[in-house]
């Protein structure tokens, strides 16, 4: 399953105050990629004291994709993208935001693609076809 | 003459031209003529005098003169006459000559004045002898009477013969006035005449004329007072037709003058506030307004004020009599110094049924907009609360087939089922909570007493409030209880309480105050703790959603406030909550 072309993301963060879809992401990203890294974050406050931390220079985390809900308790995922944005920009260009909702509303969907710091928008479950497509979406940009 | 201290001049003539020429140029007040003179007599010299119209006194004074011819001289307006023998006479003669002379005019000057003001007067004017006869009467009232009825009056004619012959009735009718008058009574009245199709009126005045105590006659005026008392009734018809207006009015009219006091109100006005005319006059303005629309009002008639003739438009409540408000919009009018008007126009109508059926209007309205709120939330539930969990079973039924999977991982991976099965089943259950209590609107009301509710929440929550350090301070003195729905206030009232011991400060002991008061005749709840707060800037919209959560630290479902919002909501009511980060939170709930 591994392409050396194509087998450019680094690790994997996911974010979900619900910790069984945390658990099928990470399963499902070690189904196609194999033993790659991944954090998961239950408190979205946490995984942005880990970004802060973890990423201050260009590191190992080359290309983190980060799978967001929108939907959590004390901080949600738009002001996670609001606090996200203000981290530098090193740190902001290393990582690749997915938002992943259980929400069939095309409001998210629209809102989610008017965020600059967002690349895609996926509806929960997260399938091993999206998982497959993933480095499409930022490996062909020309930088 | 120059020895008798009299002080005059005098001109000498001796013909008959010079005579002529003096009586016009030198004008004398007296002339003393001598009998025979050059080439004319004395008789000449009157008859000149009189023809050039010169009143002065004329004396003859003549040698010799037979008597006849002083009788005859007399009668034609001689004053006197003097013999040159008795000379010494002449002076006294002069002068009382002069002094009759001066009489005489004065005399027949005021009559000429009366005569002339008599028959130059638009006034019929006649004076009756105790007999009813004529004694005098103006030509005005003669031309009259031979116009209207063809009649010839003259002085000594009764009064009563022509119209004896015109109407009897009428005759006597007459006599009794004259008759009265003559008792000593003056009468003052109009009487209409109707000849042919016109119709005149007539003023008369009939007053006895005395003579020490006795009534010797009657003195009568009559004036034609037709177009005064045409355009008398003219104005009157006209303000029985503008009062016919004004009091069949729907909308209500009033005057007041600067002081606010009521001058007038219309019959409209009085039966808009059910009272009657003087209990409209006896109240007060002030007293006639609604408390909140006081000021207002004083405003704009303080403004309608300073602006004469400019219409002012308002709108607000007056009170009726029975206490309760009407809303009313009218316009105010200073029209202080019109001279018709003397004062200020408040003119109104009743707005009350437009205003209930504007505010059921907006009442439909929010409730729709609840309404779509509502849908919109539920979408949101059915989006993220409710996929959720079927987006995990289906994303960990797509795992199970992958054959690679580690066998740790599919036990994981088979306990997340179970979670997200029994989370999609909590959901369902709390929807169904919510759509039950909103269809509950009807359940039956009874009356709840505060500490009661309080008693009972701590005996179901007891684990919570006895384990910890906590106060629970209640004052329900001011109202008591209320007459609601038990099953809304028991879940409103614990889901508060039980949210304070959740999201208390853990190092500081809890303190929870529950209070009632009274405020324009609501009840007030208000819950206070010390707890953790709520940053209300950053969450303010969401507090209340369903759902939403903000101590992700400390368990719940986010379904609390929203279900207090909805009941309170439901029994009519508001919340409001004030909260800061570590100085606890307060909720108000008016119902």
């Amino acid at each position: 399953m591994k392409d050396g072309q194509r087998c450019a993301v680094t690790d994997f963060v996911f974010v979900d105050d619900d910790s069984v879809n945390n658990l099928i992401c990470k399963l499902t990203v070690e189904i196609v990629w194999g033993e790659i890294p991944s954090e998961s974050f239950v408190n979205p406050v946490l995984a942005l004291d880990y970004f802060k931390t973890s990423y201050p220079t260009k590191s190992n985390h080359e290309h983190t994709v980060l799978l967001l809900d929108i939907n959590m308790p004390g901080m949600n995922g738009w002001e996670f993208l609001e606090a996200f944005d203000n981290l530098p920009a090193l740190t902001k260009e290393q990582i690749h935001i997915y938002i992943l909702s259980s929400s069939v509303d095309h409001r998210d969907k629209n809102r989610s693609y008017a965020n600059k710091n967002v690349t895609g928008f996926l509806i929960k479950p997260l399938s091993l076809e999206c998982v497959q497509k993933f480095s499409d979406d930022w490996a062909i940009k020309p930088d | 003459m120059k020895n008798s201290n009299l002080s005059f001049e005098w001109l000498w003539v001796s013909n008959k031209a010079d005579f002529t020429k003096a009586l016009v140029e030198y004008i004398p007040s007296i002339i003393l003529c001598d009998h025979s003179l050059p080439g004319f007599t004395s008789t000449d010299a009157l008859w000149i005098v009189k023809e050039a119209g010169v009143k002065v006194p004329f004396i003859l004074v003549t040698a010799t003169v037979s008597e006849e011819f002083a009788v005859m001289m007399m009668r034609e307006g001689v004053a006197d006459y003097i013999l040159k023998d008795r000379l010494q006479r002449l002076p006294t003669a002069v002068v009382n000559a002069l002094e009759k002379w001066e009489a005489m005019g004065e005399r027949e000057a005021g009559i000429a004045n009366l005569t002339a003001i008599m028959e130059n007067s638009d006034t019929q004017i006649y004076s009756l002898d105790r007999n009813f006869r004529y004694i005098t009467f103006n030509t005005f009232l003669k031309n009259t009477l031979k116009q209207v009825y063809d009649v010839d009056i003259h002085v000594g004619d009764r009064v009563f013969d022509f119209l004896d012959k015109l109407d009897s009735e009428e005759s006597r009718g007459w006599e009794d006035k004259y008759t009265q008058a003559l008792s000593g009574t003056p009468i003052h009245f109009v009487k209409e005449f109707k000849i042919g199709d016109h119709r005149t009126f007539s003023s008369f005045s009939i007053n006895p004329i005395r003579q020490g105590d006795r009534v010797i006659g009657l003195s009568c005026f009559a004036t034609n007072v037709t177009a005064e008392k045409l355009a008398d009734e003219k104005i009157k018809a006209s303000e029985l037709r503008f009062r016919a207006l004004i009091e069949n009015n729907y909308d209500a009219i009033t005057l007041r003058d600067e002081n606010l006091n009521l001058l007038y109100s219309s019959p409209s006005a009085n039966k808009m506030v059910g009272k009657c005319d003087d209990e409209e006059f006896n109240t007060p303005f002030n007293d006639t307004i609604h408390p909140d629309d006081l000021r207002l009002m004083n405003l704009l008639f303080t403004e309608a004020k300073a602006d004469p003739g400019k219409v002012i438009h308002c709108k607000g409540r007056i009170k009726h009599k029975d206490g309760s408000y009407i809303w009313i919009e009218g316009t105010i009018r200073d029209m202080l110094s019109h001279k018709g008007v003397n004062g200020i126009i408040f003119n109104y109508r009743n707005i009350s049924t437009q205003m209930e059926s504007d505010s059921h209007r907006e009442k439909i309205t929010s409730d729709i907009i609840q309404r779509n709120k509502d849908l919109e939330q539920f979408t949101y539930i059915v989006s993220h609360n409710l996929r959720a969990p079927v987006a995990n079973i289906l994303g960990i039924s797509n795992l199970l087939d992958i054959p690679t999977l580690k066998e740790t991982d599919r036990i994981e991976a088979i306990a997340g089922i179970t979670s997200s099965a029994r989370k999609l089943d909590d959901v369902i259950g709390d929807l169904n909570e919510i759509l039950k209590e909103k269809r509950n609107i009807t359940e039956y009301k009874q009356v709840v007493h505060f500490e009661e509710l309080i008693h009972d929440i701590h005996s179901s929550t007891a684990e919570m409030l006895d384990e910890t350090d906590i106060v629970v301070k209640t004052d329900f003195s001011e109202a008591e209880s209320m007459l609601t729905v038990k099953s809304y206030m028991h879940s409103i009232f614990y889901n508060l309480i039980t949210n304070s011991i959740k999201y208390r400060k853990p190092d500081v002991p809890l303190s929870i105050e529950v209070k009632s008061r009274l405020a324009n005749s609501k009840i007030v709840l208000s819950f206070i703790d010390n707890g953790l707060g709520i940053d209300l800037e950053l969450h303010g919209e969401k507090i209340f959603g369903l759902y939403k959560r903000f101590h992700p630290e400390i368990e719940g479902k986010g379904m609390g406030l929203f279900m207090v919002k909805t009941q309170v909501e439901t029994l009519g009511g508001t919340i409001d909550i004030k909260s800061k980060i570590n100085c606890g939170t307060e909720f108000t709930i008016i119902l």
